[in-house]
């Protein structure tokens, strides 16, 4: 969702991203990118961590995730503020040229050091550059999140250039089965508003046909038990011959919506 | 900015001689420094593993991050991917990488 004022952009979505998007994002009002000509904040990444540099306040990774790489910066919840006097002294092997005062930054052994990591943060600038900070960092098990992180970008990245695919048509059988029921709503009202209204053989039986439908496999589903009903059974619950009965389950036996059980006149629903 | 390490298959090799790509596959026979990665794509790619052999693969899918010149990839680095890791839904997304390289290089 998008807040279309001109000060305060808020975007509530999570993008799903390529460091290579991120390379190419454009700034505006100050404090949101715009990518594929959308405001992002939100964004999803998946990469590997190549380099973590363990800070007090911060842990900084350099990601990798094929299209590019980046920093970026966790910060950790609990400050230790006494420590961040003491060492203010700048390790030599430190990079970044953010040249203010840290808190002294080591290379420590980190569980996401080369290892495939699905990271959801934020995208700031700080100091006119932009920068990256994470609101969470988890590891991939399932490497299938890999293939999908970067579908789902391909995806946005098309919707956002293209517009979003038209909705696919409903499968034949609902959209019959709509109509029909539309029919017998048209019907019935007719039959109630107009006591001289011929309906003629035709479309009587019609609508009865599929209210009788609809009863046999009400009953068929009802049935609970291992054997299911009988053809005999439903003739005589829906007050009709075992011809219509049977035309009837050979059509459900063909929409796959019933089975036959312990011989060919008993059923089962598949639900 | 830096550079991109593209993944690709094996139908994509031929395009990248000389560059650093990114390709996964089933780790197949070791013969010496080299290994047999069978790639998504059923391709056979020969991989020299020289500078990296104090790591070994952990999986039997790998990403194996190298440079691809004369018929070798030359390894830098590794990553160990799960098993069940479905090769026909990756190929496929490699092909609409390679459509819409805009966003991956």
């Amino acid at each position: 969702m998008t807040n279309n004022s001109n000060e305060n952009v808020i975007v509530r979505t999570i993008t799903p991203l390529t460091i290579r998007q991120i390379q190419l994002s454009t700034e505006s009002e100050g404090n949101t990118f715009k990518i594929d000509n959308e405001f992002v904040m939100n964004v999803s990444l998946v990469g590997t961590v190549i380099k973590v540099l363990d800070g007090n306040t911060y842990t900084n990774y350099t990601i990798d995730d094929g299209t590019g790489q980046l920093k970026i910066r966790e910060f950790k919840r609990h400050k230790q503020n006494n420590m961040e006097e003491e060492e203010q002294q700048q390790q030599p092997q430190e990079e970044g040229g953010e040249g203010e005062n840290k808190s002294k930054a080591k290379e420590i052994e980190n569980p996401f050091e080369n290892k495939y990591v699905r990271i959801i943060g934020n995208l700031k600038e700080y100091k006119n550059q932009k920068s990256f900070s994470v609101t969470k960092i988890t590891e991939i098990t399932d490497s299938n999140q890999i293939t999908t992180h970067f579908l789902e970008a391909i995806l946005v990245h098309l919707q956002r250039i293209k517009g979003t695919l038209k909705k696919e048509q409903t499968s034949s059988q609902n959209s019959q089965i709509k109509e029909e029921k539309k029919e017998i709503q048209k019907e019935t009202n007719n039959n109630n508003n107009n006591s001289n209204n011929i309906i003629t053989q035709q479309n009587t039986n019609q609508i009865l046909g599929l209210a009788l439908k609809d009863k046999a496999l009400r009953l068929i589903s009802s049935n609970q038990t291992s054997s299911g009903i009988s053809l005999q059974e439903l003739a005589k619950e829906l007050k009709s011959t075992e011809e219509e009965i049977r035309e009837i389950v050979d059509f459900f036996l063909d929409q796959g919506q019933i089975y036959i059980t312990i011989d060919d006149e008993h059923f089962r629903s598949t639900d | 900015m830096s550079s991109a390490t593209p993944r690709i298959n094996f139908k994509y090799l031929s395009q990248f001689e000389g560059k650093t790509i990114r390709i996964i596959g089933k780790v197949g026979e070791k013969q010496g420094n080299n290994v047999i990665l069978h790639t998504t794509d059923n391709g056979q790619v020969i991989v020299d593993r020289s500078k990296n052999l104090e790591k070994n693969y952990q999986t039997n899918i790998v990403e194996v991050l190298g440079i691809w010149n004369n018929n070798q990839l030359r390894e830098l680095t590794f990553f160990n991917l799960s098993d069940n890791f479905d090769f026909t839904t990756y190929n496929q997304m490699i092909d609409l990488s390679m459509e819409h390289k805009e966003i991956f290089m």
